[in-house]
């Protein structure tokens, strides 16, 4: 009976994910409202179970310098810290009152467009890896690629800014200023990061 | 049943006070420009990433290739 009911939690989890990540995709603005409000933890844990599974699976196209595991900690830290600083920010500002619970899970869907990105990056490099000819179906490759990324970045900078607005509360100026102090961050990082050799672009 | 619905719509419609920018020509600017990608984004950007694409290839060729390159080892 327990078993049951956990079974079948487990399995609503995964229809009510794999639905979220279409509907993102189709009604940004509506879906992120009701992922702000949503208590179901096991979502969560879907998308690291995902994004566990990517690492795992681009390590076999062109193996890391570090362990998957080791990428996946640090993914997972990755967004931990986003999390604390937007929730810091919104303590230490405006909105006094504001749960952790609505950052927990917009920041967590916020990384659906970077794993779709990497996770079709991965089996391009697979099919077609780099350098292409300069023929006329290597050209239409290139520009085929560029939009497609820049359509992924675009949908990713709404997912955020939807996270933002949605867990902080805050208006679009303050949006704007609390992006910019934590790219003053991230950019850095990122380079120290790829100093390393851990991400040549952040899984963030 | 329709009513508690109604009410959870209005509430969820709620939670975040509509943006003022301070200015009725931006605020009119900011609606006009985020109304089209509340739903179904990818009408909008899939042309706009296209030409995009387009541009920086035809006015920066070489550019457009390292780039291609350095974003598929970027995985």
């Amino acid at each position: 009976m327990v078993f049951e009911s956990f079974a079948s939690g487990v399995i609503a989890s995964i229809y009510l994910f794999l639905r979220r990540i279409v509907l993102l995709a189709v009604f940004p603005y509506k879906t992120m409202r009701r992922i702000s409000e949503e208590n179901d933890f096991w979502q969560i844990i879907l998308i690291f179970i995902s994004i566990a599974f990517y690492f795992l699976l681009a390590n076999r196209f062109r193996e890391y310098d570090y362990e998957p595991f080791v990428l996946f900690l640090m993914t997972f830290f990755h967004y931990i810290a986003t999390v604390i600083f937007f929730y810091l920010f919104t303590q230490i500002t405006a909105y006094s009152n504001a749960k952790l619970q609505p950052f927990l899970f917009t920041f967590a869907y916020a990384l659906i467009p970077t794993l779709v990105w990497f996770s079709i990056n991965s089996w391009l490099y697979a099919l077609l890896p780099p350098p292409h000819s300069v023929s006329i179906l290597g050209k239409a490759f290139n520009i085929g690629y560029i939009a497609f990324s820049s359509a992924i970045l675009m949908w990713k900078v709404i997912l955020m800014y939807l996270a933002i607005r949605f867990s902080t509360k805050l208006n679009f100026f303050q949006i704007v200023y609390v992006v910019i102090l934590y790219l003053v961050a991230v950019v850095p990082y990122s380079i120290f990061l790829y100093s390393l050799r851990f991400f040549r672009i952040p899984f963030l | 049943m329709y009513y508690s619905e109604l009410k959870n719509t209005y509430r969820r419609i709620y939670t975040v006070s509509p943006n003022d920018l301070g200015n009725h020509t931006l605020t009119w600017l900011y609606k006009l420009l985020t109304r089209p990608i509340k739903a179904l984004p990818f009408l909008y950007f899939v042309p706009l990433s296209i030409i995009g694409s387009l541009v920086l290839y035809f006015l920066l060729g070489q550019f457009a290739i390292k780039l291609v390159n350095l974003l598929q080892y970027g995985f």
